[in-house]
């Protein structure tokens, strides 16, 4: 099904099956702006409402439904595929790469992320979607909360968590394995080295989102009691989430810095001050992000310590940050500043950014929050740094390579336009929200001596909503009747400007290099010498499309699910036999991987995700179970027998695993599939004894719902599970290609991927074992 | 890979298994106890990432992955844990 060549751009297929990464880009351009508007709409009618305290505009949950879906979509389906369509656009050619390192991958994060924002949007229309705010506290969401749509839109979320899994994975892969020889990773351009820690961050911090939402999930559909009980509720939740969410402002906002970053550069005509202090400052970031979360659970009631811990580090972070933007100051100073849109997008996003991280400040003191915690201070200091800070600064980025994408120039008229609207209308929307500090937030009423100030955030928020307006119109015109860019219109120097705009499939006409520090094109680049390179797939988008069906099933007929699991079965099966040819250049910088392939190290990647969702899985029992007054003394509640047995069962599968791997090298066909054989035995046993246990559990009484020790057990015991189950379907692959003489001659890679994979399972179990039937 | 360093490494965690659950029904202090067996299972990991999962041979940088991802749900159990635990105890 795969095809070499791309159809043009006004074919429906081209648009369907592709996987470049410039069209993806575009991909998640529109779908991001798509998602813009539905989620600006619903600001638009929630400020309606706030311009006067007893206007009957919406009904309260009408409100509630409004300002959560806003939220989640704003942060989770706008802010940050914006940045990706820009990442997917640019990055690879910033790299001097052809293409990203898993070109259907690519597409099939885009699809998963569609269509993760379908269902939440679906979610809309069955009865009541997420009302609760897009932290979606407990145990509001889990208990008071019985509407489908809740339980849609949740599923929605983990559907993106899964994009976003997949989206990582590879650009971590492209930007250390497909750089042009001779750039180094420091000299990354701004903007590629923002995105690198970016998805670093995403990585480790996702993977607690999804943790959450399958123990929400759990609660709501299973009558398990993580966030229903005392010892868990409200503050596990907390913890879990914002361990996601704080990072989440981080990765919401650093491809706008690497943004502002190239931006300022080019239209100052100067080297980027400081920049390995700039650096040095984003990693530092990156790390203490995932160390300040707490900062939003001080009126918790959380342990003096702990919160003294995380005042530090939240007021350590905001150090690095000082840096950063006095190096952007410093490269301003005594330059020739060319003031063309981008540069007037980039320079008004750090204005306001500084009003942001400022206020921050105050909400990192524990005197402070008390009085601020829950109040519209909150949510103009949110605002001032994730669409201020994040939003602002993409836009930057937008009409920045706008040339690039396009091939035309748009109206620097309507782009200042639009950037005056922009200054105008944000900070008339949310600077008096600063001074409504006393409101508090997610309620519709409010004292009359605050009328005036949210009646200007309510204009503020129309003459925002009108600016971008002028964004699309000038964009859309620009496409058909803008000057023609050329290569590089700015005059930048970072490798995206030295090909054609738009780019040509495989991005340049050589293969670039950088020697003494200069730009080469050492080769001809294309498909000399080897295969075509595959450039359509529809697999992507038919493995998304069934996940969607199967997760639309759930929360309306059982039989829409079977259908899709057929349709998912059908896809993985398409996926995995597809001749799909994609290839990393042969010269190119790849350090600290040059020894590493780049599917071992897409899929250690993906198992470092893996070990922060078991994690925090794990976690979230060591924290019950302290929490709780009481428990179960081992061996009373779940019989060691079970456990011990299938110990010794899946470590006997991991040899099994490695014997194969053995095999394969050896050329040894029958000692593959045997020894693949007896993998598939042993793990389909675990699984038998494991269905055996839950049953005897059943049999006397103990279900999902039968306090912490059960609900806890259950699900992590399942959740492992299930990692047992898709371990044995890819098993059932590998032993029927190892029938056919697979894996023999060449192909062992292979098996040693999957091992992988089984060793973490493993892991995992090895771990479950004592702590559940053990101490 | 050699296959005896796969049998040697099989044999070690089967032991260890079996240490786990002698060490369980030892009349030994609880925590004692639970922190031998944490650490045996500790101990199973570490072997099993070093030699199946091959992190031995593999450049440092591969393990850093992995290590950062450890890093960062120990600093979840840890802080998250002793958040409460004035709640609990105190």
């Amino acid at each position: 099904m795969g095809s070499h060549h791309l159809p043009p751009t006004s074919s429906l297929r081209r648009w369907l099956m592709t996987t470049d990464h410039k069209d993806v880009g575009i991909l998640y351009l529109v779908t991001s702006i798509y998602f813009l508007v539905v989620a600006g709409v619903l600001a638009l009618v929630f400020r309606l409402q706030l311009a006067e305290p007893g206007l009957n505009f919406l009904s309260p949950t009408a409100f509630n439904q409004a300002i959560t879906i806003h939220g989640l979509l704003m942060i989770l389906f706008v802010i940050s595929p914006l940045a990706f369509a820009l990442a997917n656009y640019v990055v690879p050619l910033q790299i001097g790469a052809r293409d990203l390192a898993f070109p259907r991958l690519n597409a099939l994060s885009y699809w998963l992320f569609l269509f993760g924002g379908v269902l939440v949007i679906i979610s809309f229309f069955q009865e009541r979607t997420l009302d609760v705010g897009w932290t979606m506290y407990q145990p509001l969401t889990s208990a008071f909360s019985p509407y489908v749509g809740v339980n849609t839109g949740g599923l929605g979320l983990a559907l993106l968590t899964a994009s976003v899994t997949v989206s990582t994975v590879n650009f971590v892969v492209t930007i250390f394995r497909s750089r042009a020889k001779g750039l180094r990773l420091t000299a990354l351009p701004m903007f590629t080295m923002s995105v690198l820690l970016t998805v670093l961050m995403m990585l480790y911090a996702f993977p607690a989102l999804l943790a959450g939402i399958i123990l929400l999930a759990s609660d709501r559909l299973l009558g398990t009691v993580y966030f229903t009980s005392p010892e868990g509720g409200a503050i596990l939740w907390d913890h879990i989430f914002w361990f996601f969410g704080h990072p989440e402002v981080y990765i919401v906002l650093f491809p706008a810095l690497g943004v502002m970053a190239d931006t300022l550069v080019t239209f100052s005509r100067r080297p980027l001050f400081g920049r390995r202090i700039i650096i040095s400052a984003m990693v530092i970031v990156a790390l203490i992000s995932f160390l300040v979360w707490g900062h939003h659970m001080f009126l918790t009631g959380i342990h003096p310590d702990v919160r003294r811990a995380f005042v530090v580090t939240t007021i350590a972070i905001s150090l690095p940050f000082d840096a950063i933007f006095l190096s952007f100051i410093y490269t301003l100073s005594k330059a020739k500043i060319e003031l063309r849109t981008p540069m007037l997008f980039t320079l008004g996003s750090i204005a306001i950014f500084i009003i942001g991280g400022i206020t921050g400040v105050f909400l990192g003191s524990i005197a402070l929050d008390y009085v601020l915690r829950g109040t519209y201070f909150v949510v103009a200091h949110f605002h001032y740094t994730m669409a201020g800070g994040g939003l602002v600064g993409l836009i930057a980025g937008l009409y920045y390579w706008y040339p690039k994408m396009t091939g035309r120039m748009f109206s620097e008229k309507l782009g200042r336009l639009q950037f005056i609207l922009t200054m105008i209308g944000f900070n008339m929307l949310y600077f008096p929200l600063f001074l409504a500090w006393e409101m508090p937030r997610r309620v519709p009423l409010y004292v009359e001596s605050l009328i005036p100030l949210n009646q200007v955030a309510t204009i503020g928020g129309f003459v925002f909503g009108a600016s971008f307006l002028v964004m699309f119109w000038n964009l859309l015109y620009s496409l058909k009747y803008g000057e023609p860019a050329g290569e590089n219109p700015w005059g930048a120097h970072t490798l995206e400007w030295m090909t054609k705009s738009p780019p040509p499939s495989g991005n340049f006409e050589g293969t670039p290099a950088f020697v003494d520090g200069r730009l080469t094109f050492v080769a001809a680049n294309g498909a000399a010498g080897g295969e075509m390179e595959t450039h359509l797939s529809i697999w992507p988008l038919m493995l998304s499309l069934a996940s969607f069906v199967a997760l639309l099933g759930l929360t309306t007929n059982i039989l829409v699910t079977t259908a899709g699991l057929g349709l998912l079965a059908f896809s993985v099966l398409g996926f995995a036999g597809e001749r799909f040819i994609s290839r990393e250049g042969e010269l190119g910088e790849r350090w600290p991987f040059d020894r590493v392939d780049r599917m071992k190290l897409a899929w250690w990647t993906f198992i470092s995700s893996e070990i922060v969702l078991f994690g925090v899985i794990l976690s979230a029992y060591v924290y019950v179970r302290t929490a709780s007054a009481t428990w179960p003394a081992p061996g009373t509640l779940f019989d060691i027998g079970h456990g011990a047995v299938n110990t010794f069962v899946l470590l006997t599968s991991s040899l099994t695993v490695a014997l194969a791997l053995a095999s394969s090298r050896s050329g040894s066909r029958a000692g593959t599939v045997g020894f693949l054989a007896a993998t598939l035995a042993l793990g389909a046993f675990f699984l038998f004894n494991k269905y055996d246990e839950w049953a005897e559990l059943f049999g006397h009484g103990v279900t999902f719902s039968s306090g912490l020790p059960a609900s806890t057990f259950f699900l992590t015991t399942g959740i492992h599970g299930a990692h047992v189950f898709a371990g044995l379907l890819a098993l059932v692959y590998l032993l029927v290609r190892a029938l056919r003489g697979a894996y023999v001659r060449d192909g062992h890679e292979t098996l040693e991927y999957f091992g992988y994979y089984w060793h973490f399972v493993d892991i995992v179990w090895v771990f479950i074992f004592p702590l559940f039937y053990l101490v | 890979m050699r296959l005896w360093v796969y049998l040697s490494v099989f044999a070690a965690l089967v032991l260890m298994t079996v240490l786990e659950l002698i060490i369980f029904g030892q009349p030994l202090p609880r925590v004692v106890v639970d922190l031998s067996i944490i650490g045996l299972a500790g101990g199973k990991a570490v072997l099993i990432a070093l030699f199946f999962q091959h992190l031995a041979y593999e450049p440092r940088s591969l393990s850093a992955f992995a290590l950062l991802g450890i890093g960062s749900v120990i600093a979840f159990l840890f802080l998250s844990v002793y958040s409460i635990i004035e709640l609990r105890f105190g």
